[in-house]
């Protein structure tokens, strides 16, 4: 968590001169595939979570049983009939940590998108504006800050009640602090660049610049941040749902199965090891996948 | 250095003001009106206009928020609905314990992350290394309620070696604060690596290289001490996750604690009890990052004059 609050600062500056743009993009994606061959991570990550993403889309698809119906006798261990057994009331476990796998990757997915967007857009406005609008921003931030990991993200589900909606907004919430530091970093090295000064000096306005110029230059960075912060957010997500303060009961989340299955670890350790293991799976190949496009995207960790 | 211990002072003081100001908004933000909200299936018209008094809600906000710092200051968090009982004495009773697993995790923490973080750089791009990074990959990306439950099946139902339920003495530490110390190891022995392979490459250390210097003694009265100042300034980053990670681990091991008392506070819609714990875990949050950053100051004089 505190690599991602703390945020890291990284601003590519890639001038694009008009004419020669489009072969100039072309040999630098082939320059960017190049580059991608050696990120085994990245392949290896991104090519787990590609799986994963598909199996909650076709989740009808592939579960065998609907996740919240009583299908068998409780606990079963696993067998042919259900590969990951059934829970505590008989379910069939498979089929719920298939379906759990839509909260949990909404969830994380839609959190970030808060936490960035809201981000992007305070940071950008702190580093562009700058004077009070920047303090003002800045402290707001800090403030944020002094509640550490999920505690601001309990104290905001405190606020708006337990439900896995408001668990999102929380986590989102959580995350504009790390979004706004960094965008802001970017923003204030952007701001001081001559084709930034080139396009005032033609009279653009400031809304051009920062479409064309401080925007691009930025999202490179927001990019790299959001698939690192999409695991910690599952995460997040499912240790409020653990706690019994996000996804209510019969909704299929691999947090809220884990609390379910605990008291049942000594007899049916499989109810706890199969949603766990998945998170886990999950939030791995995010983190692989992050850490590749930071290495591919940051260029100070280029050779 | 007194200059710098000032400034870094004066410097929390906004945050600290702001820090009162949100978790005074938190009881207006609530969604509806809070003292309803609070009062749940009890609340009479009677009880709610009782209610309203006694917390002051019909005196102007900014009244009340300065009544709230006043008080603060002086001790008095409030009561809490469910217990009656004082927050701060709800919050000091179960602090020791949430104090120890904390010091338990943080202690536990350095110790293997920073060998792991040694072991990795010092065999750079072999099997080891590449190991303990994978290691350290499934760290960061487990989660606490998932490692405690693991370690739980494991080491208490499987093994009968340690005990899960709360305790005097360490044993009963043993698992808890392992489970809450994996992710910050992870995360330190990371960055004593990467710090470690950085200091490594500076000239100093070709130069005690080239006079002969073993490889031991360039490391440990060379290299380390410099190797380990960002990783001081981790260590103080990683107690606020571990504060988080406590409450998720005191709600699986059955400890008592800040966590489950926030925990407990919040399914029972007891606003002033989570008021008083977020004003709480803040305080101690910026008090240990401000304790850290005077440290870094020590270590590092070069950060003085910046």
């Amino acid at each position: 968590m505190a690599q991602i609050r703390e945020g890291a600062t990284a601003t590519s500056t890639t001038a694009t001169i008009e004419p020669l743009r489009t072969r100039a993009s072309r040999s630098r994606f082939r320059k960017f595939l190049g580059r991608v061959r050696y990120q085994y991570g990245l392949i290896v990550g991104g090519t787990i979570l590609f799986i994963i993403v598909l199996i909650t889309i076709f989740a009808p698809l592939i579960a065998p049983y609907d996740p919240i119906d009583l299908v068998n006798t409780r606990r079963l261990p696993p067998s042919r009939e259900h590969i990951m057994g059934t829970d505590e009331i008989g379910r069939d476990t498979f089929s719920r940590v298939v379906y759990g796998g839509r909260v949990s990757l909404r969830v994380g997915i839609l959190a970030v998108l808060i936490g960035a967007s809201v981000g992007t857009l305070l940071g950008v406005s702190a580093g562009y504006i700058g004077g009070w609008v920047d303090a003002i921003i800045m402290r707001c931030t800090d403030v944020l800050l002094a509640f550490p990991g999920i505690l601001l993200a309990l104290g905001i589900v405190a606020i708006l009640g337990p439900s896995i909606n408001n668990v999102m907004i929380a986590v989102g919430i959580e995350f504009i602090p790390a979004f706004v530091r960094t965008v802001r970093g970017s923003t204030l090295s952007v701001k001081e660049e001559d084709y930034v000064l080139a396009a005032r000096a033609v009279g653009a306005k400031s809304g051009r610049i920062i479409g064309r110029h401080v925007l691009p230059n930025v999202i490179q960075t927001v990019i790299v941040l959001g698939s690192l912060a999409v695991g910690i957010a599952i995460l997040a997500a499912a240790g409020l749902s653990f706690l019994g303060l996000g996804a209510q009961p019969p909704t299929p989340e691999w947090g809220a199965m884990l609390s379910d299955a605990r008291n049942y670890l000594r007899e049916s350790p499989h109810l706890a090891i199969f949603p766990g293991a998945t998170i886990m799976i999950v939030v791995l190949s995010l983190n692989l996948l992050g850490d590749g496009l930071r290495e591919l995207l940051d260029p100070r960790m280029r050779p | 250095m007194g200059r710098f211990i000032l400034k870094r002072v004066v410097l929390v003081i906004p945050v600290l003001i702001g820090v009162t100001l949100l978790t005074f908004m938190m009881v207006h933000l609530v969604p509806g009106d809070p003292i309803v909200v609070m009062l749940g299936d009890r609340a009479t018209a009677e009880n709610v206009e009782r209610l309203r008094r006694e917390f002051g809600f019909d005196r102007p906000l900014y009244v009340q928020y300065l009544d709230y710092v006043w008080s603060a200051l002086q001790g008095d968090l409030g009561s809490s609905i469910r217990t009656r009982q004082p927050v701060l004495d709800e919050v000091l009773r179960v602090f020791p314990s949430t104090l120890k697993l904390t010091a338990a995790a943080v202690l536990v923490a350095t110790v293997v992350g920073v060998s792991a973080g040694m072991l990795a750089a010092t065999a750079k791009h072999r099997i080891v290394d590449f190991l303990t990074m994978a290691l350290v990959l499934v760290g960061i990306s487990t989660p606490t309620f998932f490692s405690s439950l693991l370690l739980i099946l494991l080491f208490s139902l499987k093994l009968d070696l340690l005990p899960v339920a709360a305790g005097s003495g360490i044993k009963p530490l043993i698992l808890p604060s392992v489970a809450l110390a994996a992710p910050a190891a992870a995360v330190l022995a990371r960055v004593t690596r990467s710090s470690l392979l950085e200091e490594l490459r500076k000239d100093y250390v070709r130069t005690a290289y080239a006079k002969g210097l073993k490889d031991r003694t360039v490391m440990t009265v060379h290299v380390l001490k410099n190797a380990l100042i960002p990783v001081v300034t981790i260590i103080g980053l990683q107690v606020g996750g571990l504060m988080a990670g406590a409450v998720i681990v005191e709600s699986v091991f059955a400890r008592p604690g800040i966590g489950r008392f926030a925990v407990t506070s919040i399914n029972a819609r007891d606003l002033p009890a989570i008021q008083g714990i977020a004003l709480v875990a803040a305080l101690i949050y910026v008090t240990v990052n401000l304790l850290v950053d005077i440290l870094y100051g020590f270590i590092d004089p070069r950060i003085k004059y910046r």
